[in-house]
């Protein structure tokens, strides 16, 4: 059964009986995490409560407008940034979470990054066994180059012409009318997403999902939580609708990398080691774009199917961080990322049809911080390190070389202080090293905020997403992960929503 | 997908009845409102009501960031800010009103003028802009999130997205996917 404000607005006393809100698992998050995490502990035979605190959205809600979808879909209509302003960090509610919004792209995370984790109990071949069984439920498959768009073409003609390595994506869809709206949810069902799969599974196996609930605080004695509080809240006016105590032998945190550690401070969670909200890594990135003589539509069909991992290495003797993937934007996230005001950022625009986007990511070794900005909002302290810097510097110049080498006549990247070249000889790596704020950067994979280890003293949880200090308490979210992955890692948190819901005890 | 049965009122009409029922219980309801709005603290949505000094900047922002000179034009992109500035968490909106404080008196900081952002010609605020931006990182913050409000409400207009030949939603929500329609029947049938 899934419950949305409306139910509450008609009946406040809905779940007024306390026996009503009695649980043996309790999971807060219905993204990539929590979805798993409740959709495999209900087919345990659990009875499970998810608690999401966005709306639940049909395709027909989704109406392809960015200035419609960004309030729904993303905390602070998408406008939230980090402390300094520098990187825009996008976060998704609703039910199914960012699952919702994201590209689809799947990928593993690599062995020799969960091995340097060095976890006794989810060592990589048991990681990679959950992956592969969830890669199979979503239907995971690689982009074919008949569906490729014009944008990822030319991605990919450019990284081959210079001997770059690079590979067709594997994207969760299934039905895709390459529509190119992905990031603002898919009007046509086409998503194998956590909504699609793993919410109707918890719904099959007798769950309660209560979609417009925010969870507000544990309230924990010794080492266990008696409850949680909620309130479920009217989308539009934020007005309280109504309260909930929820009671459960077990609860899951799967807020994500960064409204999970929201929760966890404002219940003041025991923390003797100060760890919440820690070693926070965001794999930021941005977008530069070559002008092409033939029209791009950047924003058409499948976006990010191709992927060039020259400058990618895990093995950290390499120092090559930065993974480059095809751009797609629609037109406010472009003019907004370009510099320029008034005609001259009109003129800037009018070669929108003829652009095509590359983004350099950065498996970044920066970290940084959540605080509580007031009771519910976050406070993101992130200032870039000066490795990740020249990591991104290297990013965007391999990107122009490529661009370059597809055929574009010019390259543009968005520094403060536009930098436009107009061949690759006068490019040069050093001229793109970004000083503080020059260049505006986005984040999407915020993790490893209540990470999980052996050793109480640097992590949150053990290796079984338990909390250190709580006996019933789980996390299962992007949270939990030691490090940054390098990867996009919606794979990675639906195989740890499996993990950690199939170990939660009934 | 198990919905409840007899749950027959829709989104709009709840949105109605729900503004009625404040409405007709008059000040108590109000104040009760409040009481609980103030509980949900600062992710509550502010208020419709644009302040002064969004009244006063937005138009002469917007018109500089985006060319836009038709005041038609302006006044629906007011509208707008107005809505789209009620869903931010109420302590973003006190940052973004603080940012145009600033922004406002800076020309006569940087004594480009003796007069306030709001007042000065089109034209002077453009390359005012230009030069702010890429002046001192501190100021850098100030554009960031303006930027993004500016073009999208400027991109939500038609008439501007075909100018750079986007061609805007092209979703046919309900179409026949046959999951899609299995999965949402007993949703839809309900809610419409
Ligand atoms: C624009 C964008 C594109 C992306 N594209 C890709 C991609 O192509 N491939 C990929 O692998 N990854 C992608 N990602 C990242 C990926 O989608 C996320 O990392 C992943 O979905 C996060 O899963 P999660 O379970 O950790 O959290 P989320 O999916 O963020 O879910 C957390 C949920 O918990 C809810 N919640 C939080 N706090 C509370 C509370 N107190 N009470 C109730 N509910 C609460 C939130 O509203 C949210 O719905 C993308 C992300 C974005 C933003
Ligand atoms: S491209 Fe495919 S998955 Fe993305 S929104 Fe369009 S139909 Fe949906």
């Amino acid at each position: 059964m899934i419950y949305t404000f409306e139910h509450f607005l008609k009946n406040p006393k809905l779940f007024d009986s306390s026996s009503q809100l009695d649980f043996d698992v309790c999971v807060v998050g219905s993204g990539a995490g929590g979805a798993t995490a409740a959709a495999t502990a209900a087919a345990r035979g659990a009875r499970v409560l998810l608690l999401e605190a966005g709306s639940f959205l049909l395709p027909s809600d989704l109406t392809q407008r960015e200035e419609d979808m960004y309030p729904k879909l993303f905390y602070e209509a998408g406008g939230r940034r980090t402390a300094n302003r520098a990187i825009r960090v996008m976060h998704g509610m609703g039910v199914g979470g960012s699952t919702l919004h994201n590209i689809n792209l799947c990928k593993r995370t690599p062995k020799s990054i969960i091995d340097s984790w060095q976890l006794p109990h989810l060592t990589s071949e048991k990681f990679h066994q959950i992956s592969e069984d969830i890669e199979k439920e979503l239907n995971v498959a690689i982009i074919l180059d008949k569906d490729f768009n014009e944008n990822n073409w030319l991605f990919k003609t450019g990284t081959e012409r210079l001997g770059y390595k690079g590979s067709a994506l594997a994207h969760n869809r299934k039905g895709c009318a390459q529509s190119g709206f992905c990031e603002l949810g898919c009007s046509f069902n086409a998503k194998m997403n956590a909504l699609r799969i793993y919410i109707p599974q918890v719904v099959q196996h007798n769950g309660v999902v209560l979609s417009n609930t925010q969870a507000l605080h544990f309230r924990w004695a010794g080492r266990r939580i008696f409850e949680l509080t909620a309130q479920v809240i009217h989308p539009e006016t934020r007005a309280k609708i109504c309260d909930l105590n929820i009671k459960a032998k077990s609860f899951v945190l799967s807020g994500g990398g960064i409204e999970s550690v929201l929760l966890s401070q404002r219940s003041s969670l025991p923390d003797p080691y100060r760890q919440l909200g820690k070693h926070l890594h965001l794999h930021p990135g941005t977008g530069i774009c070559g002008i092409f003589s033939q029209d791009v539509l950047m924003w058409k069909g499948i976006p990010q199917s191709y992927e060039c991992t020259e400058f990618l290495s895990f093995d950290e003797k390499e120092d090559k961080r930065v993974w480059l993937v095809g751009g797609s934007a629609h037109p406010s996230g472009v003019a907004g990322m370009l510099p320029g005001f008034g005609q001259e950022h009109a003129a800037l625009m009018k070669l929108y049809p003829k652009m095509a986007s590359i983004s350099p990511m950065l498996h970044d070794h920066t970290e940084g911080q959540i605080d509580m900005d007031g009771k519910l909002l976050a406070k993101i302290s992130y200032n870039l390190s000066d490795s990740d810097r020249k990591q991104l510097a290297r990013g965007l110049f391999q990107a122009c070389k490529i661009l370059f080498a597809a055929g574009a006549e010019k390259v543009y990247v968005p520094f403060r202080k536009l930098k436009e070249f107009k061949s690759p000889d006068q490019l040069q790596e050093s001229d793109l090293y970004p000083d503080n704020m020059e260049i505006d950067m986005v984040a999407v994979h915020p993790m490893s905020t209540l990470r999980m280890g052996v050793d109480p003293t640097s992590s949150v949880t053990d290796d079984y997403g338990r909390y250190h200090h709580l006996d019933n308490l789980w996390v299962a979210d992007s949270s939990l992960f030691p490090t940054s992955l390098g990867v996009p890692p919606q794979i990675s948190i639906y195989s740890i929503g499996r993990y950690v819901g199939g170990l939660l005890p009934l | 997908m198990d919905v409840p049965s007899g749950f027959k009122l829709n989104r709009r009409s709840f949105f109605i009845l729900s503004s009625l029922g404040v409405i007709a219980g008059g000040s108590a309801c109000g104040i009760k409102l409040y009481g609980q709005l103030l509980e949900v603290n600062e992710q509550l949505v502010s208020s419709r009501k644009l302040s002064q000094y969004e009244k006063e900047n937005l138009p002469a922002l917007y018109s500089a960031m985006t060319g836009e000179t038709d005041p038609q034009q302006i006044k629906e992109a007011v509208e707008f800010f107005a809505i789209f500035l009620s869903k931010l968490p109420l302590s973003r909106r006190k940052e973004l009103n603080l940012g145009l404080k600033v922004l406002d008196i800076l020309p006569l900081f940087f004594m480009v003028s003796f007069l306030p952002f709001r007042k000065i010609d089109l034209k002077q605020q453009v390359v005012f802009l230009q030069k702010l931006s890429q002046g001192p990182a501190v100021l850098y913050p100030l554009f960031g999130g303006l930027k993004e409000l500016m073009y999208l409400a400027y991109y939500r207009v038609p008439q501007n997205y075909q100018k750079i030949e986007y061609y805007g939603p092209v979703a046919k929500p309900n179409e026949p996917i046959e999951e899609h329609q299995r999965f949402y029947k007993a949703l839809m049938a309900e809610l419409s």
